[in-house]
């Protein structure tokens, strides 16, 4: 990686805000066009959300194998300068440039040194629930994020850390070192492009399906990590006891759809259907012998090819069913019986009782960029607005800010990447023009 | 069974055999990577190539190296949608049609092994090595000499 | 080629190789291979002295040929090029042994086992580098200028960020006027903004750019060429409406030739010289050729003479570095019958609803459909999309993705237009997924529109009786009820299919279609807007169906990809890239199909085949089945990839099952493999 301060023109460079594949692919479209890049993610490696799931839809591509070479990419790019573990703190506008503030936490492992062998790891004491697994399975205290982390370097968690010493020990290229601080780092850009992302819905708000406290029901991303091929436990299994579920639900439009401000917020959050369908597919290939219930508003399978794949889950055998889900009460074995009403084959109000209950919570806006820009336009919700929506979706009503992926409005990972590209685009039409092009 | 015969078992559990793998630098090649990140195991006679796609492999090069002394041969491609160059039918084919000839050579045709590996897909690679090398062992060695 | 010289350089990973494998070792037993000047072990041979080393053995002449036994080539591959380089080797005289990932790590419990293999990794690389040849990457020029097919909002958009980015653009339009099916709106939603007004103002931004020329009445004929430098011939129909025109119409007037008007989806009807509409672009009038009846009547009726009869079109060339195909969608077409179309005037098309509301359509904005009052509108979703295949017919299987949000926004001004009438909507799904959609479905419902849900297998049926179409449904909503509603008016909701464009340029160009017909781009996921061919880029809606918004982010990010390809002088590649041994080659052809990229061509009088390298991909399919051994991807010949695979076998023979046939052994060598005593050195 270049030294940050090492840019010569800011008005050939651009800050992109955010290292998931919105941030990545508008990283590489202006790279890749001479413009000097600063890539800036909060967590220690970049990857986002499309790294942690299992399998993308309607490809059934592995998000892994499709992702983890733009991410190297974005690592060994000559023009882009890779900044993790790292948050942006100001972009203070000066004349056409922003000059822009960054604070990059101590990882306490020397990236230079460190050749991400995980020897650390083996030698940490302290277990930790692990984030890139959603909770699911452990990590350590000093720990690689992840197998295809980029970088590849290990990052230690003080908080969780017992300050042993037993990794500064094992460390065959002594990268630990205690001694670091946090660095202040500042460039000059031309542009910028916020790609912060999302997280989810908050389950614990929602009291009808347990808030939070059923173990069997678990939030959507969680199966992922349960069905991905080298997942903590080796297969699909409950929570509470580990057994592999026999019947499973999948409830849709969980924090969306709704004007009920204690059931949610009232956006379609656009992804959940179809990585539901998605993953109910896979969980029938995966364990065979299940019954999947997807309990659904719409079914809104509106992309390419998206329409076939959700043909072919109903021909897998997924049922789905049209009704809203009430309430779930917990049994004391664990299972879970939901009160529904549904219209189709069956009509009316039933109680159907499941092994194991999954959530499609909606996505909502990670970081409220105007901590940044406090005169950009965001809505109730939180997501960028753009004042022409329909012929320049990228462009904020700050001049040289673009956004792109779902920090403008939820959107799935074919869109994200058509949006990074034109915020590419136009943020590198806007640097031509200001530099007199 | 008598006590000869189990000494035989014995006998034939020395041999480990060697087994060729064609990996592909898009997906089983990167696999196998994972494999080592991960810290698992898998029997260490298995040799790997690197190859761009497995449709450039010539068929009679999998002849030749049965010849030299191989006992098995992977060939590992991608899953037909990740592939970028459309190889992965061409492969398939490709290896079948050498079923016949690897039986006029006197071997059987499981030994030749063409398989999709994707590049995260290490419980695949860990049980496509060790079927082929259980295989192996069942089938014994090829009578083929291996040079010194 | 010279004699090989090969340095071997063991790494130790920190311990991450050493630990298991014996270094010392394997290094020792590199240097007894044959072809090995130079074998060294070093802590970090990715650190800077690690390299260095290697570059010192270069420069004094001991190496030329490297093998690197560490990690993953994935991780350093690029780096040790690099080091070559610098040192003025070819990078290309480099190869790499995974001693770490597929070694020490995999094998960490058997470390004498796990020597032996890094012996037998480091052996196949040595064997490998001695047959390697310098390589030069590929370097191909580019023209530094765009071709944009389609003159719609993807074309303009693309158009206006290529050339604000500095690039000449060329943009042709297949009919008379920009704008294609933009202009053919009444409201954009969620926004509610007046469709004219974007369009103008993104029009007018790209007829005023300098670096941009347009082509109206232009079709693509041919293209040939490859990334970087393609010569198009392209086709102008004359307009016969020269620039003196001043748009007053008289032509039209005197026009005997009255044909159903495409504007308008055939509701009204215009003449054989028309302007569809007030604002449109250029701003003059333009004969329609197969309208016309060359009568002549415009020609003398033009008070500025701009009117001329002319028959032939114009050909010329362009040559450019990019393309982009942006020419669009039309509406889906009902059959006859299908839910009554055509048999019955008041069953239209939602575009056609959308034209009876437009100022510039066929009844100026009126929402009249003969004189009936309309009090009951049915609009039926799902027309032409999502359809179930039945027996071989070829079916849309695919959801139009817009429908379901323009059909929602066209009830609001049903009902704000007729406040009094029922507005029913019979859908399968509601697909308002985009930002803002939502509410429009939300105002749909408090405004009273009716909704009513109907499944794939048991379609709503029109049947026209007397002058009323009577429409009957089994909704889900009511638990089944079948529902039967009498119709003034029932429109339908058609998806969007692939404009005449998409299958004419597929066919010339050679670029693949999707089942659906439309454009089949490289990867759906992280590639949607490249085609197969290198340099062919793709925008808007004859990739897919889309609304403006993801139509704007389709173009600029294709115009993005273009402009990563313009902005360099230069394209390029790797150098893995299949080549032609012109001494073997006997021009059997049994290459040919194996090329899916058009890479080969059989030059049949010199009884031989040619690479084109700017097509080929390396795969290596053509080099496999060559039976001459002519054809070779370079970097992993034949020989190369045969060289490797003896190394592998070969030196197995010690410490193993040794067969009956030839029962040589090694004293005192049972499993230690291939080494025996350490050797010094």
């Amino acid at each position: 990686m270049r030294e940050a301060r090492d840019v010569t023109d800011a008005l050939r460079s651009v800050l992109v805000v955010g290292g998931g594949i919105a941030g990545v692919q508008a990283a590489l479209d202006l790279a890749d066009q001479g413009f000097h890049v600063y890539l800036v993610e909060k967590e220690p490696s970049v990857g986002g959300r499309m790294i942690q799931l299992q399998k993308v839809f309607p490809t059934l591509d592995c998000p892994s194998c499709i992702f983890t070479p733009k991410m190297v990419a974005v690592a060994n790019h000559p023009l882009i300068s890779l900044l993790t573990y790292a948050t942006v703190q100001e972009a203070r506008r000066e004349d056409k440039i922003f000059g822009v503030k960054i604070l990059k936490k101590p990882r306490y492992v020397d990236e230079g040194a460190c050749v991400g062998c995980g020897v650390c790891e083996k030698a940490c004491p302290v277990d930790v629930p692990s984030e890139f697994e959603n909770g699911l399975g452990m990590r350590k205290a000093i720990y690689i994020p992840f197998a295809q982390a980029v970088p590849k370097v290990a990052v230690v968690d003080l908080e969780s850390c017992i300050l042993c010493g037993a990794c500064e020990r094992k460390c065959p290229t002594k990268a630990v070192n205690f001694t670091q601080v946090e660095e202040q780092i500042e460039l000059e850009v031309g542009a910028v492009v916020l790609a912060t992302g999302f997280g989810f819905f908050d389950t614990t708000r929602l009291e009808q399906f347990g808030g939070g406290q059923f173990a069997n029901v678990i939030p959507a991303l969680t199966v992922d990590r349960l069905l991905v091929a080298n997942s903590p436990y080796g297969a699909v299994v409950r929570p509470s006891d580990g057994k592999i579920p026999r019947r499973i639900a999948f409830i849709l439009c969980v924090g969306s759809r709704t004007r009920n401000a204690s059931l949610g917020l009232p956006y379609c959050s656009r992804v959940c259907c179809m990585y539901t369908v998605r993953q109910a597919q896979s969980i029938i290939l995966n364990l065979r012998r299940v019954q999947v219930d997807v309990y659904y508003m719409d079914i809104r399978a509106f992309g390419k090819g998206y329409e076939e794949f959700y043909r072919r889950a109903v021909a897998t055998g997924v049922r789905f069913r049209k009704g809203r889900v009430a309430r779930i009460t917990e049994k004391p074995d664990g299972n879970l019986v939901l009160r529904a009403e549904v219209m189709g084959e069956t009509n009316g109000i039933v109680e159907e009782e499941y092994e194991l209950v999954v959530l499609a919570l909606g996505l909502r806006p990670q970081v409220d960029p105007r901590v940044l820009f406090p005169d950009l336009a965001v809505d109730e919700f939180g997501f960028v607005e753009t004042p022409s929506p329909k012929l320049d979706p990228v462009s904020t009503g700050v001049p040289g800010v673009f956004v792109a992926g779902v920090a403008e409005a939820p959107k799935d990972i074919v869109d994200t990447v058509m949006q990074a590209g034109a915020a590419a685009m136009r943020a590198a039409a806007y640097l031509t023009g200001l530099n007199g092009g | 069974m008598s006590g000869e015969e189990v000494l035989d078992m014995e006998g034939e559990g020395e041999y480990e055999p060697l087994i060729l793998m064609f990996a592909e630098e898009q997906c089983s090649y990167p696999c196998a990577d994972t494999v080592g990140l991960a810290r698992l195991s898998y029997p260490p006679n298995v040799r790997i190539v690197r190859v761009r796609c497995c449709s450039m492999i010539p068929p009679e090069l999998i002849l030749d190296a049965f010849r030299k002394g191989v006992d098995g041969i992977i060939v590992a491609t991608c899953y037909p949608q990740d592939c970028p160059y459309r190889g992965v039918e061409r492969t398939r084919e490709r290896m079948k049609r050498l079923e016949p000839r690897l039986r006029e050579m006197g071997l059987e045709a499981d030994r030749l092994r063409v398989e999709a590996i994707c590049s995260i897909c290490t419980n695949v690679f860990l049980q496509v090595t060790r079927e082929m090398t259980e295989l192996l062992k069942l089938l014994g060695p090829t009578p083929y000499k291996r040079a010194s | 080629m010279e004699e090989a010289r090969v340095g071997v350089y063991v790494c130790h990973c920190g311990g991450n190789i050493s630990d298991v494998v014996d270094v010392e070792k394997v290094t020792a037993y590199a240097a007894r291979l044959e072809g090995v000047a130079v074998s060294r072990h070093y802590p970090f041979m990715c650190s800077n002295p690690g390299q260095a080393l290697i570059e010192e053995d270069i420069r004094a002449g001991k190496v030329n040929r490297v093998v690197v036994a560490s990690c993953s080539p994935r991780l350093h591959e690029n780096t040790f090029r690099k080091a070559l380089a610098r040192a003025g080797l070819n990078p290309y005289l480099f190869e790499h042994a995974n001693v770490r990932e597929q070694c020490s790590w995999a094998h960490g419990a058997e470390p004498e086992r796990a020597t032996e293999k890094a012996g037998a990794l480091i052996r196949m690389a040595v064997a490998k580098a001695r047959l390697l040849e310098p390589l030069e990457s590929l370097k191909l020029p580019v023209v530094p200028e765009v071709l944009v097919i389609g003159g719609g909002a993807a074309g303009l958009r693309t158009t206006l960020d290529l050339a604000e980015r500095g690039f000449a653009v060329h943009l042709v339009e297949a009919t008379p006027f920009l704008g294609g099916r933009l202009a053919q709106l009444y409201r954009v939603y969620p926004t509610d903004e007046d469709p004219l007004a974007l369009l103008g103002d993104l029009l007018g931004r790209v007829v005023r750019h300098p670096r941009v020329r347009i082509y109206t009445g232009t079709t693509v004929e041919a293209v040939e060429g490859v990334v970087g430098n393609w010569t198009v011939r392209l086709a102008q129909k004359p307009r016969c409406v020269s620039e003196a025109c001043t748009s007053c119409g008289r032509c039209a007037d005197v026009c005997p030739v009255t044909v159903p008007d495409p504007f308008n989806y055939g509701l009204g009807t215009r003449k054989a010289v028309y302007l569809p509409y007030p604002e449109a672009w250029p701003p003059r009038y333009a004969v329609d050729p197969e309208a016309c009846t060359h009568c002549g009547a415009c020609v003398v009726v033009c008070p500025e003479g701009a009117v001329y009869l002319e028959e032939s079109p114009r050909g010329f060339e362009l040559r450019v570095g990019a393309l982009v195909v942006a020419t669009g969608f039309v509406p889906y077409e009902p059959a006859r019958g299908e839910y009554g179309y055509g048999l019955h005037p008041n069953v239209i098309t939602l575009p056609q609803l959308v034209r009876l509301f437009s100022p510039y359509g066929p009844t100026r904005g009126a929402l009249r459909l003969g004189n009936r009052e309309i009090r009951n509108v049915v609009v039926i979703s799902c027309v032409g999309s999502r359809q179930t295949p039945r027996n071989e017919e070829k079916v849309n299987t695919y959801c139009s993705r817009c429908c379901c949000s323009a059909s929602l926004a066209a009830e609001l001004e049903l009902k704000r237009r007729l406040p009094q009438a029922n507005v029913y909507h019979l859908y399968r799904d509601i697909r308002t997924y985009a930002r803002n959609a939502e509410f429009l479905y939300e105002r749909a419902g408090l405004a009273g529109v009716l909704f009513l849900r109907y499944a794939a297998e048991e379609p709503p049926v029109v049947v026209p009786e007397g002058d009323t179409l009577m429409v009957r449904v089994r909704d889900q909503l009511t638990f089944g009820e079948e529902i039967e509603i009498p119709a003034d008016l029932v429109v339908l909701a058609t998806g969007m299919v692939p404009g005449p464009g998409a299958a004419d340029l597929a066919a010339r160009m050679k670029l693949p279609l999707g089942e659906d017909g439309f454009l089949l781009e490289v990867h759906p996921k992280l590639r949607p807007v490249e085609m197969p061919l290198d340099g062919v880029f793709v925008a808007g809606t004859v990739q897919g169906p889309k609304d403006l918004t993801e139509t704007a982010c389709s173009a600029s990010a294709a115009a993005a990809k273009a402009a990563i390809l313009l902005s360099r002088a230069q394209v390029e590649r790797d150098p893995f890239l299949a080549r032609v041994d012109a001494t073997r080659c006997t021009g059997c052809g049994v290459c040919l199909p194996e090329c899916d990229y058009g890479a080969l061509t059989l030059v049949a009088s010199e009884r031989r085949v040619v690479v084109e390298a700017a097509m080929c991909k390396g795969c290596g399919s053509c080099a496999a089945v060559c039976p001459e051994g002519a054809l070779a991807v370079c970097g992993y010949t034949t020989e190369q990839l045969a060289a490797m695979v003896e190394a592998a076998i070969a030196g197995e023979g010690e410490g193993e099952h040794a067969p009956a046939i030839d029962g040589e052994r090694h004293a005192g060598q049972a499993g230690a493999g291939a080494f025996g005593a350490a050797a010094g050195g």
